[in-house]
């Protein structure tokens, strides 16, 4: 394939139309539902907790909502992410978005990274940071630190979330080229969730900790389920390299969809 | 010289057993509309999807303007405007959304309140202003398929292929499409398939008829339909099955091709000499199982010549 000025002048304008119309549906109706829709079930989940419980001990407030936003987002994810790849093959909209100006690389880069900034935001940054301005207020006082953790130290976890989040997009958005069948790639994915998160620490290797599990799931000796919390709460724990070999493994899965979907008749 | 709006050269494409084009050529000229004649199956869609860049010719080249579809689709398809064969659009976007969104995935789109007021022109034209705001899920299917022209058009192409552009539209319909079809001409060229003969008679100025794959007739509409002094038409009723064993191992008889439209049956008898008349018309009064209703000279009617190059391919 001949690349020039011209093609890639083309190329990038297609590829900004396609994630424009998707940041618009986000901006959109769809957006309005999503944000509802997460700040009330992320916060209810939370508070409902947080109130029942009668635990007085750990950061139990802050870790069940970094726990729930690493479970429901992401799982929603998986299923838009489907929805979207495969659902838009069988019905033929990627064929009439493909048979427009835009190249196949960027119709599935546009596609899976405006379901991943729209749910980011709505699913997991809005009802984060809503959580984190109710959650140090509740009576009982439930979080561990006398003061609640900064923000900063907040929204890096939020972050790292965010980081698992377009792991499990893409990973599905790579599944879904490949197999293209609705149903399978989804339950493929989730079950790649729960490898990840519930592996016991015996049976894994110790390269496990580079995979998203490093961000998904602690080691036993550590406080706290998730690494993330770690952070939240002021300690030491590094998950740098986990992050970066996550969001290493996200490109390569959407650069795999990129390549295969090339190959597709459509 | 003007360089063709479409050229196809030995096209070739295989899907696992089946062989969908074998080494189709074909030529579009600019400014020309191009009617794509052939029975379903017989490679339309496919040769359509190719110059889109949707399916992988086997083997063979395609330019759109003088563009390789394979090497520069990209920079091609900037220049086309499409319409599916089953426009399928986001059921959640409105008419003028669906035109709009469109618009914006061309290069050099005009923006914001222009890009809306020429999808809204678009959208006047194919004749559903009152239904701007409507929702694609709410349309019925003609009212996609004119929706898929507005939105073919946004990108003001050079090219506009449309894919069984009157298929499943009803008699207004089909009628308003190819009022359509006339007005785009002064535009773009028009290169559009169907199976409907009445239509290509119509709108088009050359016609490329399509049969197993292959271009069994393209050229000016005229010249396709020039008479053949040597073609009859003939119109029979009844079982005519011994009748045509008997005829097509005749040495003066070239060809027949028939096709059925229930108890009656129409053929295209290609005679080597036209002088051979005299022994056709007592040969097919032999026997008892079939009444003859008509026999004369071919006509020159599109579907008498697309009778006789296609002949018994429908329905393959």
């Amino acid at each position: 394939m001949a690349i020039d000025v011209t093609t890639i002048r083309i190329g990038v304008g297609g590829f900004v139309g396609v994630l424009g119309a998707e940041l618009r549906r986000w901006l959109g109706s769809r957006g309005l539902f999503h944000l509802v829709l997460w700040v009330a079930g992320i916060n209810g989940f939370v508070y409902f907790v947080v109130v029942t419980s009668n635990m007085t001990f750990g950061p139990l407030g802050y870790e069940n909502l970094l726990s729930a936003l690493m479970l429901f987002p992401v799982f929603a994810g998986i299923i838009l992410a489907e929805a979207t790849i495969v659902g838009e093959y069988r019905s033929g909209i990627a064929a009439w978005l493909v048979s427009k100006p835009v190249s196949r690389g960027g119709y599935v880069v546009a596609k899976l990274g405006g379901l991943w900034i729209g749910l980011s935001v709505t699913a997991i940054l809005v009802p984060g940071l809503v959580a984190n301005w109710w959650l140090p207020k509740v009576e009982p006082y439930r979080f561990v630190t006398p003061d609640a953790p900064s923000l900063g130290r907040f929204l890096v976890a939020l972050g790292v979330t965010m980081v698992v989040l377009g792991f499990f997009i893409a990973t599905t958005g790579f599944l879904g080229v490949l197999i293209r069948r609705r149903g399978s790639v989804a339950l493929l994915a989730m079950i790649l969730w729960l490898v990840l998160r519930l592996a016991p620490p015996q049976i894994r290797p110790s390269w496990y900790r580079y995979l998203p599990t490093g961000l998904m799931k602690a080691d036993l000796d550590v406080s706290s389920w998730i690494p993330g919390m770690e952070y939240v709460s002021g300690n030491s724990f590094d998950p740098t390299s986990a992050v970066w070999a996550t969001a290493a493994l996200a490109l390569v899965f959407v650069g795999g969809a990129m390549l295969l979907y090339r190959r597709l008749e459509l | 010289m003007t360089v063709p709006a479409i050229e196809i050269r030995q096209l070739k494409k295989r899907y696992r057993k089946v062989e969908a084009l074998r080494g189709l050529d074909l030529t579009v000229e600019a400014g020309s509309v191009c009617g794509f004649l052939g029975p379903n199956g017989a490679g339309k869609t496919t040769t359509m999807k190719i110059l889109m860049g949707l399916i992988r010719p086997t083997s063979g080249w395609a330019a759109v303007n003088g563009i390789d579809v394979r090497d520069r689709g990209l920079l091609a398809r900037s220049r086309i405007g499409y319409l599916p064969q089953d426009p399928a659009f986001p059921s959640h976007q409105t008419v003028r959304g669906v035109v709009v969104t469109a618009g914006r995935l061309y290069p050099g789109h005009p923006h914001g309140s222009a890009l809306r007021r020429r999808a809204d022109e678009l959208i006047d034209r194919v004749g559903m202003a009152n239904k701007a705001k409507r929702r694609m899920a709410g349309l019925s299917g003609g009212e996609r398929q004119r929706v898929g022209v507005a939105q073919a058009l946004i990108g003001d192409p050079e090219l506009v292929i449309l894919d069984e552009p009157s298929a499943g539209l009803d008699p207004t319909g089909r009628r308003d499409m190819l009022d359509l079809i006339d007005e785009i001409r002064t535009e773009a060229t028009v290169f559009y398939s169907t199976h409907i003969l009445n239509d290509v008679e119509r709108v088009s100025d050359t016609v490329a008829m399509i049969s197993r794959g292959t271009i069994v007739a393209q050229g000016d509409i005229d010249e396709i339909l020039t008479v053949s002094d040597t073609d009859y038409a003939v119109r029979l009723r009844g079982d005519t099955k011994a009748l045509l064993a008997r005829l097509v191992d005749e040495p003066w008889v070239e060809s027949i091709s028939t096709r059925r439209h229930g108890e009656i049956e129409d053929w295209v008898v290609r005679l080597s000499d036209d002088s051979l008349v005299e022994r056709l018309a007592p040969a097919l009064v032999d026997g008892d199982q079939h009444d003859i209703i008509e026999l004369h000279l071919s006509d020159g009617r599109l579907e008498d010549a697309y009778l006789a190059l296609v002949g018994a391919d429908d329905g393959d």
